[in-house]
């Protein structure tokens, strides 16, 4: 029989003995320092470095624009450090949501969608307070005025407090082609067939092309003017579901819903509900209310007929065929000015813009996460990024659209740009979205009811009747209505 | 001073009686308690919880926390039209992908299972897609079948109509199955192939001395020898099927319209994207309960039960 392995008893009360004593000795050596409450030193205490994670969108430059600027964070603020972390759009909400849930911090600074702001307002830091708690990081010069009105309401504002600054501007742009439009031969067949002018309105010009006149230029650079070897198309008008036919249908409804008509049968625009809603805040396309919303939807189908299929087209997709030189126009986001314009780019040297008949308001803030345990450097970080110097040299670095007047109508850069006209007056009128916690529920509801429209299972009507019940009861359920 | 005496020795004694019967009869927990600690914080726990944040609504937006409300998050379920759609498709897609898959990798098999010149560089080549993580597939696939990509191109070389694969319902429908038939036919592949070299020799001998056909080798031999190996590949691939994420997310995203919304994904936007963790909660339950019951009809419809002797001593 062999021998039984055994812990005996003196074993065990050694090993006991040796567990008490490391546990006493590991209580009496000195704590981690800010650990315990000690009394002021006598000689100045250097700050403790601190590491500033920003989470941002990972396209149109923003992450280029966040990592320049962290480079002079990094210089200024030493020996503080700012780390940017690029996030793809898809996902960053998700992100977002899941790091203020869980309070896991991964992110002390974030790049919020303006419209996403419903949905993640409540977990943001009040900057007012932020600057009352730190009054010596409030940079002097910093000129809030120098936001245009609008963006500072839906970007940086949220049930009347100061959420973020303003950080990339965006509003739906139409890219044409200037070498069309421009076109001596095209134009006459094109008055000869419309009866007035293929014209796009430059900068400094008063008038705003229509959406009928849109519909009339994207028909004939499909069908009425051969104007390249193989397929054409007159317009790139995205619809799949999510944020483009959110957006894109926002744009086109949003021209009836502020039309004097529309104003007088819903009501103004609240700006926290949006151009979908009515002034008390019913679903302003419901063709109970109205057939405006029915007019806005045949005509969005309409124009996709002159455009690659919209169910497929997102922002990115819509592009490429407006990129590789297949589409006269396109409807898509000033930010995609670079990508589509760059030197290798087939269309380089012939692309132009105007502003959409109704432009609709995209872009992004900066926004600190409440629970941030370096409120005062993240602070500090977002300042820079957005400051006056700033905003215009990330515009001239990295082309991203710019959220100050003073880079918007800078001349120097307006002579280097032929994009930047655009965006100011894009924002005197333009459509906006709900900001709504619920919004990426209306958004997905919008895309599973009103994306059957192109996919033949609803007619308009029909869609929007649902549509309408639809995002009732989901603002109902919220306890929102 | 002899009572301090005593009571060391009582002292001492008792220590000594609670160390020997923790050491001789509670041994075991020693062993086991570590384990079952671990099971509890990792899968007993979670799924508690799970359960706990099913009958509750707990919505990230409103920074609430949960609020318990029975089953009305259940209720909600089968009122709620987006998740039926996505019950509805994940059912379609799953069996539509699973049979193409099992009538591959089956035919797969039965070729390479026969000696043939090359086999040996043919066989890893197909498990090749396997190993692929889902989401490069997916995006693989949306690169390939977009309105302007390769295949369409090549269509057009050939003066033949480009097809819009991903923005008609049913062929959005039908690009999904192709990838996931892509990835995992060889997944069938590599088990019935397994399953058909585990077959002996002599049993093939004996029929073809018989003078079994082909056919009646297939259908008397060496399907019966299979069918065990067959259900539990297709009982896998089936509930994995359910459970189609990856591949959606990254080509369709669900649409167009809700044409390829699936559950898992919309379990997803539900719980990150509608920061409605409570509902979400409700429809994983559901998942779990309806790929138990799918597991459960495979294994009685394919007669499993009884073809491995699961029960019998």
């Amino acid at each position: 029989m062999t021998k039984k392995s055994q812990v005996t008893r003196s074993d065990f009360l050694k090993s006991a003995g040796v567990v008490i004593a490391g546990a006493a000795l590991a209580s009496c050596t000195p704590a981690p320092a800010g650990s315990t409450k000690t009394e002021a030193p006598a000689a100045p205490v250097e700050e403790t470095p601190v590491l500033i994670k920003v989470g941002i969108m990972s396209s149109h430059g923003m992450s280029d624009s966040a990592e320049e600027i962290a480079k002079q964070f990094n210089e200024k603020f030493a020996p503080h450090k700012a780390e940017v972390t690029a996030i793809g759009f898809e996902t960053l909400l998700d992100k977002m949501l899941q790091d203020f849930t869980t309070g896991s911090n991964s992110f002390d600074i974030y790049s919020v969608g303006y419209h996403w702001i419903g949905t993640v307002g409540n977990y943001l830091a009040d900057l007012d307070d932020l600057r009352k708690q730190f009054p010596d990081i409030v940079d002097p010069n910093y000129d809030q005025a120098d936001f245009p009105k609008i963006l500072w309401d839906t970007y940086a504002t949220f049930k009347g407090k100061n959420i973020g600054l303003p950080f990339v501007d965006g509003t739906l742009t139409l890219f044409y082609r200037g070498d069309l439009f421009e076109n001596a031969d095209y134009m006459s067949q094109f008055k000869a067939k419309y009866g007035y002018d293929l014209k796009m309105p430059k900068d400094g010009d008063s008038f705003k092309i229509t959406f009928a006149q849109l519909k009339d230029y994207a028909e004939f650079f499909t069908t009425g003017v051969k104007w390249r070897d193989g397929e054409q198309y007159g317009i790139c008008v995205p619809a799949k579901v999510g944020d483009p036919l959110l957006a894109t249908f926002c744009s086109i409804f949003g021209d009836w819903r502020r039309s004097p008509e529309g104003v007088q049968v819903y009501g103004e625009v609240d700006p926290d509900w949006g151009d979908y809603f009515t002034k008390d805040h019913k679903v302003a396309f419901d063709p109970a209310i109205s057939d405006m919303g029915v007019k806005a939807l045949n005509y969005y189908l309409e124009l996709g007929e002159f455009s690659p299929n919209p169910a497929n087209l997102d922002w990115t997709t819509s592009s490429e065929p407006f990129r590789s030189g297949i589409s006269a126009m396109f409807a898509g986001w000033g930010g995609y000015w670079p990508s589509i314009t760059g030197a290798d780019s087939p269309v380089h040297g012939k692309v132009q813009v105007a502003a959409l008949p109704m432009p609709h308001l995209g872009g992004w803030n900066v926004a600190i996460n409440k629970t941030t345990k370096n409120p005062k450097q993240a602070y500090q970080y977002m300042q820079l990024l957005t400051n006056k110097e700033n905003c215009k040299m990330l515009y001239d670095k990295f082309t991203e659209t710019p959220t100050r007047l003073s880079t918007m109508n800078d001349p120097e850069l307006k002579a280097k740009n032929p994009d930047l006209w655009v965006m100011a007056p894009s924002l005197e009128v333009c459509s906006t979205r709900p900001k709504l916690p619920v919004l990426p529920q209306m958004e997905h509801s919008m895309g599973t009811i009103l994306g059957q429209v192109w996919t033949g299972g609803l007619t308009p009507e029909e869609a929007l009747k649902q549509q309408a019940a639809d995002w009732t009861k989901i603002i109902a359920d919220a306890g929102l209505s | 001073m002899t009572r301090l005496l005593l009571f060391y020795k009582r002292t001492q004694s008792a220590i000594g009686r609670i160390w020997t019967y923790l050491a001789e009869r509670k041994a075991p927990w020693f062993f086991v308690g570590p384990p079952i600690l671990i099971l509890f914080v990792l899968i007993i726990y979670p799924t508690i919880y799970l359960y706990r944040l099913a009958l509750s609504r707990y919505d990230m937006a409103f920074m609430m926390d949960p609020e318990f409300i029975g089953l009305r998050n259940f209720v909600k379920m089968f009122t709620d039209a987006s998740f039926l759609t996505a019950v509805k498709n994940t059912f379609y897609l799953s069996l539509g992908a699973v049979i193409v898959e099992f009538m591959l990798g089956l035919g797969l098999a039965l070729l390479l299972y026969e000696p043939l010149r090359g086999s040996f560089l043919v066989k890893p080549i197909i498990i090749i897609p396997m190993m692929i993580p889902p989401v490069v597939v997916g995006l693989n696939f949306r690169l390939i079948l977009d309105a302007f990509g390769p295949i369409n191109g090549l269509l057009q070389l050939l003066h033949l109509p480009v097809i819009d694969w991903l923005g008609v319902p049913f062929n959005a429908r039908m690009s999904v199955i192709m990838a996931d038939v892509w990835q995992w036919s060889p997944f069938i592949f590599i088990i019935v192939l397994a399953a058909l070299n585990a077959i002996p020799t002599q049993l093939l001998d004996a029929a073809r001395v018989d003078g079994a056909s082909a056919w009646q080798l297939f259908r008397h031999v060496i399907w019966p020898m299979i069918i065990p190996s067959v259900a539990v590949a297709i009982t896998f691939r089936f509930v994995d099927a359910l459970k189609l994420f990856d591949i959606v997310y990254m080509l369709t995203y669900g649409g167009p319209a809700d044409a390829t919304e699936v559950i898992s994904l919309y379990v997803y936007r539900t719980a990150f994207r509608f920061g409605q963790l409570g509902y979400a909660s409700a429809m994983g339950v559901v998942l779990m309960l309806f790929s138990i019951v799918v597991v459960w009809g495979i294994l009685r419809v394919m007669n499993l039960e009884k073809r491995l002797e699961w029960g019998e001593k």
